[in-house]
């Protein structure tokens, strides 16, 4: 009786496989099409001058002061300082949140009383506390890390306690009623359902932590990427402006697809 | 007669007038005194269930039906040992239920597979937890298993690519791969449009008939009881309880979705009806 349904859902499973292919290289086509009409309109505005160098270099300007800063290695330090503030505090904030949020999740007092605080931080615009820690830290990575790892820190702790608490309860019901051990309900359900919460978190935060990273060395700092835009716009250099941003354009994408790609590998070698 | 059977079977196993001395039946599951009351707060609390009595016989097809809020989960979680019952208790085979048992099934309203498994990752989990055979085995009979369910082509699958249907016979098929003797269902079709939930009842009924399982079905749906049961416990709100019990008449031994435009399947129908009538809801 079902062999028909089985049949033709099957026969519907196998041919999106060929189509989404070639969407797939349809849509990086176009993509691709829309990076060069923006790169000809910026040539064409600069060549006219319909914009002022001062506002808006050539791309031969950026891509020069790019090269200069990269190949000729000026901006080297700078990335590394900002790429290493960036990872720690993602790091830390991470760390943190999963062990508080995971804790919140079993502890309804500590989640009751401690609950007014995190939202106090929450909503609290932290980029504002940088002086004060740079005051109190020094012009060092320190304060740059502690901001990044804030702004990190909530989304993953939000997604962990939402994971740890919202797990279904059939699905708690049916895990007991196989006589599932607490550690086997925690490996087996509770693990899992938490990770598919979190992982899709830890992209927003390694973004984020870029963000809180660059924002701090813009308050002050020794080096760092938001540093050299701080200086190239006081001194003028806005084609050199525009290439570090260029930079941590590519450094926040790269680093988003590599915390992906992780997690990901990670999530499917532990549940299959 | 046949009101004569259902006020006998009322009179037999209707409330509380069984005395606690009795020994417990040595087959099938012995329901006994059993009730449930869920404290609300300091002072207020919900009588979900008030006492009730009933025995189930091995290899029965048993459902409760009633409207929302009578109880029907909660007597079905107590069966199973998820819930522990205020007073009373419930015995398989002569032992009594003191916790999840395994030689207990159950079957959601909603499938529950686990999204990050495939199908037949899904059904090899309750011999993960279990060990109640080895994986080679489990392999075989989950193979078996989703042949006999129809799903075969889907068992490398994430269970989000099925279709409701196909997620409760997988969910079915993961039920039985410990092969327990009973199937505890709660409402296990009522997400499914009327064409697939008559398939898999005609499913169902072939599967008791060849498994030889005993099978608690809880539902609101009237006909799907009557195609289906053996017998029908009629369970009333505001207290939960049981207020009387139907057992099919004049059915055929082999019930097939020809008995759907039978005239024994309208008047069974139609005396389930009366059952509830009478509780003027
Ligand atoms: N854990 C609980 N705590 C408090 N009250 C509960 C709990 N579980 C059930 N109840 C109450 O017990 C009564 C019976 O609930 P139950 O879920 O058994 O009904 P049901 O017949 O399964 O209803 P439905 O058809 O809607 O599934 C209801 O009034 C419900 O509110
Ligand atoms: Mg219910």
């Amino acid at each position: 009786m079902s062999s028909q349904a089985v049949r033709s859902e099957s026969e519907i499973g196998s041919v999106p496989s060929i189509l989404e292919g070639g969407r797939k290289f349809g849509a990086a086509l176009l993509a691709l099409g829309i990076a060069l009409l923006l790169l000809a309109i910026w040539q064409l505005s600069s060549q006219y001058r319909l914009v002022s160098a001062l506002i808006l270099p050539s791309p031969a300007l950026v891509a020069g002061a790019l090269y200069e800063g990269v190949v000729g290695g000026r901006f080297l330090n700078d990335i590394l300082v900002t790429f290493n503030e960036t990872v720690l505090g993602f790091l830390f904030g991470t760390v943190v949140a999963i062990t508080l949020g995971a804790t919140f999740a079993y502890s309804g007092l500590l989640r009751r009383a401690g609950y007014p605080y995190v939202i106090a931080v929450q909503t609290f615009p932290k980029i504002a506390i940088a002086p004060l820690l740079i005051a109190w830290f020094g012009y060092g990575i320190g304060p740059k890390v502690i901001i990044s790892a804030l702004l990190a820190f909530f989304p993953v702790f939000t997604a962990t306690l939402a994971g740890f608490t919202e797990v279904n309860s059939d699905m708690i019901d049916l895990l007991r009623s196989m006589k599932a051990t607490r550690l086997q309900e925690l490996r087996k359900l509770r693990l899992p359902f938490a990770m598919a919460f979190i992982v899709p978190s830890l992209d927003v935060a390694i973004v984020l932590a870029l963000l809180g990273a660059i924002a701090a060395e813009l308050v002050g700092g020794a080096a760092g990427l938001g540093q050299v835009i701080q200086q190239k716009s006081f001194t003028g250099d806005i084609a050199a402006v525009y290439a570090v941003l260029a930079l941590t354009a590519a450094i926040g994408i790269s680093l988003r697809s590599i915390v992906r790609t992780v997690t990901r590998a990670l999530q499917s070698m532990a549940w299959g | 007669m046949q009101l004569v059977r259902a006020a006998e079977s009322k009179r037999r196993e209707v409330p509380t007038a069984r005395s606690e001395d009795a020994a417990p039946s040595a087959t099938g599951i012995d329901v006994r005194d059993v009730s449930k009351i869920f404290a609300l707060g300091a002072s207020e609390q919900t009588v979900a269930l008030k006492p009730l009595s009933l025995t189930i016989r091995k290899g029965e097809f048993f459902s409760f039906i009633g409207p929302s809020g009578c109880g029907k989960t909660t007597l079905l979680r107590i069966i199973a040992g998820l819930t522990t019952p205020t007073t009373g208790g419930v015995f398989i085979n002569g032992t009594q239920v003191t916790g999840p048992d395994s030689r207990i099934g159950m079957v959601f309203q909603k499938s529950t597979l686990l999204p990050w498994r495939t199908v037949l990752q899904n059904l090899l989990l309750p011999v993960e937890v279990t060990k109640s055979c080895s994986m080679q085995e489990a392999r075989s009979r989950a193979d078996r298993l989703l042949e006999m369910m129809g799903i075969a082509a889907f068992k490398n699958r994430s269970p989000d690519e099925l279709s409701g249907g196909m997620q409760q016979r997988a969910a079915i098929a993961r039920a039985l791969i410990t092969d327990p003797e009973i199937l505890a269902m709660d409402e296990p079709f009522s997400a499914l449009d009327e064409f697939t939930r008559e398939r898999l009842n005609d499913e169902l009924m072939g599967l008791q008939k060849s498994a030889q399982k005993t099978i608690i079905f809880v539902t609101h749906n009237i006909s799907e009881a009557v195609f289906l049961s053996d017998r029908i416990g009629v369970m009333a709100p505001r207290p939960g309880r049981l207020d009387s019990i139907i057992e099919a008449q004049g059915f055929p031994a082999v019930r097939d979705a020809s008995l759907r435009k039978k005239q024994e399947f309208f008047r069974e129908v139609a005396r389930a009806r009366d059952a509830f009538d009478r509780l003027h809801l």
